[in-house]
């Protein structure tokens, strides 16, 4: 049975659910990729070691953004609690990718 | 800026670099100074609210910023705790550390707790408290998107700067107890950067920070611990000079025309003095 669709109380600002999507969606894949075990790929093709690196800049970019709605944004607070949640969980994600790989 | 000017300030500068360099080496040797090779020297903790420089600062001092050559880029929010080596000449070895934790106000509860209870324990030697008379960098937001923002750009810049400072007068109340708790010898620079920014206000920022509730903590810590223990003293700086933009380019305030190298490099000769007298005070 699908999880049923929570309404936010206010459309904080026109990104939001947009970043909330996004967070949780690189927090699994991060969370995969520390997990995936090291393999030896052909030359010319790209391996779980060789997508980090590439994702690690824009992930940053993406912490950072969500950080500053965190910080200086309008946010109500249940919203600001959410975001700050799936902050953390993709800062944890990050982190431990960066440490596997 | 004409070329006039500018070769004018960079031959000011280049006259004077064997007194910079000089205070700089005195600055390393300090952190290097080790009583044997067993033992450890405290870190130095550089922490403030988020967007006054601490990285800027470290960058510096570790020698990885040359900021005559290379002026500074955009913000970029530092997402954990960063550390600096300190190292000396050709030799490359780590002899003392820098530890700046980030200064968001969401981020501090998980990172500022463990230095706070370190800083207790007498981990650090010393604290560099960061601040910048508000001018807080903003990252990747619009002033137009901030909270404060009501209708135009001076409403928004007043209630900003206002509440930034609001902000540094908190960071200095929650470090408080733990200056006031700490097992060591210990002394805190109040580094007040973006000298650039406020230089017309000089006046103005001095009584705020020295005469008023910022100052009156500080005395507060220092009647606790008392002259021998604990030692402050301010400091007025630019660490590099540039306009007031947030992440999206958009100018919130121009720096103070008039406020040259010139004026940026006597600031920071007054920071390695004030590192010197507080080397002195720590033999």
């Amino acid at each position: 049975m699908p999880a049923p669709i929570r309404k936010r109380p206010t459309q904080p600002f026109d990104e939001f659910d947009t970043l909330i999507d996004l967070l949780s969606e690189y927090t699994d894949k991060l969370n995969a990729l520390a997990l995936s075990p090291p393999v030896i790929v052909p030359k010319g093709k790209i391996g779980p070691q060789g997508i980090l690196p590439r994702l690690k800049p824009i992930a940053e970019d993406l912490a950072r953004f969500a950080s500053q709605q965190i910080e200086f944004g309008g946010l109500e607070p249940l919203n600001r609690l959410e975001l700050q949640l799936r902050l953390a969980e993709f800062e944890a994600a990050l982190e431990g990718a960066s440490r596997t790989r | 800026m004409d070329n006039d000017n500018s070769w004018r300030i960079f031959a000011w500068v280049w006259e004077r670099k064997d007194e910079i360099w000089g205070k700089m080496q005195q600055l390393y040797d300090w952190f290097r100074n080790r009583r044997n090779d067993d033992e450890e020297r405290p870190d130095i903790l550089i922490i403030g609210p988020g967007g006054v420089g601490k990285t800027t600062l470290g960058g510096f001092l570790a020698q990885k910023f040359d900021f005559f050559t290379h002026p500074p880029g955009e913000y970029q929010e530092s997402l954990g705790v960063e550390t600096f080596d300190l190292v000396r000449g050709s030799e490359q070895t780590p002899v003392a550390g820098l530890v700046i934790p980030p200064g968001q106000e969401h981020r501090r509860p998980s990172n500022w707790n463990d230095l706070f209870r370190e800083l207790t324990e007498g981990k650090f030697r010393g604290v560099i408290l960061l601040s910048a008379w508000g001018y807080h960098s903003l990252g990747n937001i619009s002033y137009k998107k901030h909270h404060l923002f009501d209708r135009t750009k001076p409403q928004f810049l007043e209630s900003y700067l206002s509440d930034r400072r609001n902000d540094e007068i908190s960071v200095l109340k929650q470090l408080a107890p733990h200056l006031m708790a700490c097992s060591r010898k210990l002394w805190v620079m109040s580094l007040i950067a973006k000298q650039d920014l406020w230089w017309t206000k000089k006046e103005e920022v001095r009584k705020h920070y020295e005469e008023g509730e910022y100052g009156a903590e500080l005395r507060k810590i220092l009647s606790h611990r008392g002259n021998q223990q604990f030692r402050h003293e301010f400091v007025f700086a630019s660490l590099v000079i540039g306009n007031f933009v947030t992440g999206m380019k958009e100018l919130l305030q121009p720096n103070t025309a008039g406020f040259d190298h010139h004026l940026c490099v006597q600031s920071l000769r007054r920071m390695f003095e004030t590192f010197d007298s507080l080397r002195n005070w720590e033999a």
